[in-house]
């Protein structure tokens, strides 16, 4: 009786990346930044009726450091913007961001001059949620849409700013290495003072 | 600053006399001679228009209007831009300052005309209530109030350009975004994610 033929019983083969991401889209710790009324919505939906729970979301982390999703929820002024940079810089990678509610996502109606229109300007948004407010089902949606791009599927919900932010990452550090290598391996001309 | 207020006046004091208004457009006129502009009645209150210069004055007049009481408390500081209306109005912007007799129950508006650019006197060193009030309109209208010790922005951010609640502020769109962006003076500002992933 060879090795192989009991392996095949009692192992299962995969990638390890799919193996943490599956742990990761069950565990997320959502940090709630409510600033307007989408916050009354998303206390319904944390809540036993709803219940976030459900989908893994379970601990509420009111610190950063301790948080991998942030979710904007509500309107977010001018002299607002520096505070959630600031969480946003605080939360661990891998993190996500959920944009929920018109305001957060666009704006809304505060089409003036005191409001961020979108906090996409400078946070990574990963799934924003239309609506004012949003029904709690929306939030749950925008949860198992998040779950999925965790998971690597492709096509879910509109494209990942973050995937972008990787990209053009990669991109300018592939341009920076080739400038370095070009500087380092260039023959210097001893007799022009280089 | 204010006397304290006297709270041993007697409440049957409390009603102001019949001609108060008149007593009190009279006293402004002989303090300030020409500088009383114009007096408008108003529904509510009547009006009292002057040289901006000469506000402290207005209000020194109106704190002691009569024996043991006067108007002592400011209410508000506010300005109105009149932009669209050059042929009705003499200047840009109007001043408008409103006193409270608390004793007495009685209102009175001030209000001045200042041209874009021109600077008024500041009544912080009369009233605490003008700190806040003259640093919103300095903030909103650009309208700077000449000895104010601390005159910065109160609701924007410091880093914030233009005055918004003037009437030739973009409404809406891109160029009301380089306002916040800092982009009319080339300022640079660590706002969008880009710079500060790239780093």
């Amino acid at each position: 009786m060879g090795v192989i033929s009991r392996l095949t019983d009692n192992v299962l083969v995969g990638k390890i990346n799919d193996l943490v991401s599956w742990g990761r889209k069950y565990s997320l710790w959502p940090s709630p930044f409510a600033t307007a009324c989408c916050g009354i919505e998303y206390m319904s939906t944390m809540a036993s009726r709803y219940d976030l729970a459900r989908f893994g979301a379970e601990r509420q982390a009111f610190s950063p450091r301790q948080a991998d999703l942030l979710i904007v929820i509500g309107t977010i002024c001018l002299k607002t913007k520096p505070v959630i940079l600031k969480v946003w810089e605080q939360m661990p990678e891998p993190k996500w961001c959920i944009s929920m509610g018109a305001c957060a996502s666009s704006g809304g109606m505060f089409d003036v001059y005191s409001v961020v229109q979108g906090v996409d300007d400078f946070i990574p948004v990963d799934v924003f949620i239309p609506g004012c407010p949003p029904r709690p089902e929306m939030v749950l949606h925008a949860l198992v849409m998040l779950q999925e791009l965790i998971q690597g599927k492709e096509g879910v919900g509109h494209e990942s700013r973050a995937w972008i932010r990787r990209q053009v990452q990669a991109a300018v550090n592939e341009e920076l290495r080739e400038r370095r290598l070009e500087e380092l391996t260039r023959l210097r001309n001893p007799e022009a003072g280089e | 600053m204010n006397r304290p207020l006297d709270n041993t006046i007697p409440a049957r004091e409390l009603r102001p006399p019949a001609d108060w208004e008149e007593r009190a457009i009279a006293a402004v006129e002989q303090r300030l001679g020409e500088n009383l502009l114009k007096v408008l009645s108003g529904p509510d209150m009547i009006t009292l228009v002057i040289s901006p210069a000469r506000i402290v004055e207005v209000s020194e007049t109106l704190e002691s209007i009569d024996e043991e009481t006067g108007f002592r408390i400011l209410l508000d500081v506010t300005a109105v831009d009149y932009l669209a209306w050059p042929e009705s109005h003499p200047e840009r912007f109007a001043v408008v300052w409103h006193f409270l007799d608390r004793h007495r129950g009685r209102r009175i508006r001030v209000r001045a005309w200042v041209a874009e650019g021109q600077s008024v006197p500041t009544l912080t060193g009369r009233h605490h209530s003008a700190n806040w009030a003259e640093r919103e309109v300095f903030d909103m209208m650009g309208i700077s109030f000449e000895g104010h010790p601390n005159l910065v922005r109160i609701l924007m951010p410091d880093d914030y350009e233009g005055h918004p609640q003037r009437k030739d502020f973009p409404i809406e769109g891109p160029e009301r975004a380089k306002h916040r962006q800092g982009e009319l003076q080339g300022n640079k500002r660590m706002t969008s994610w880009k710079e500060l992933h790239d780093l």
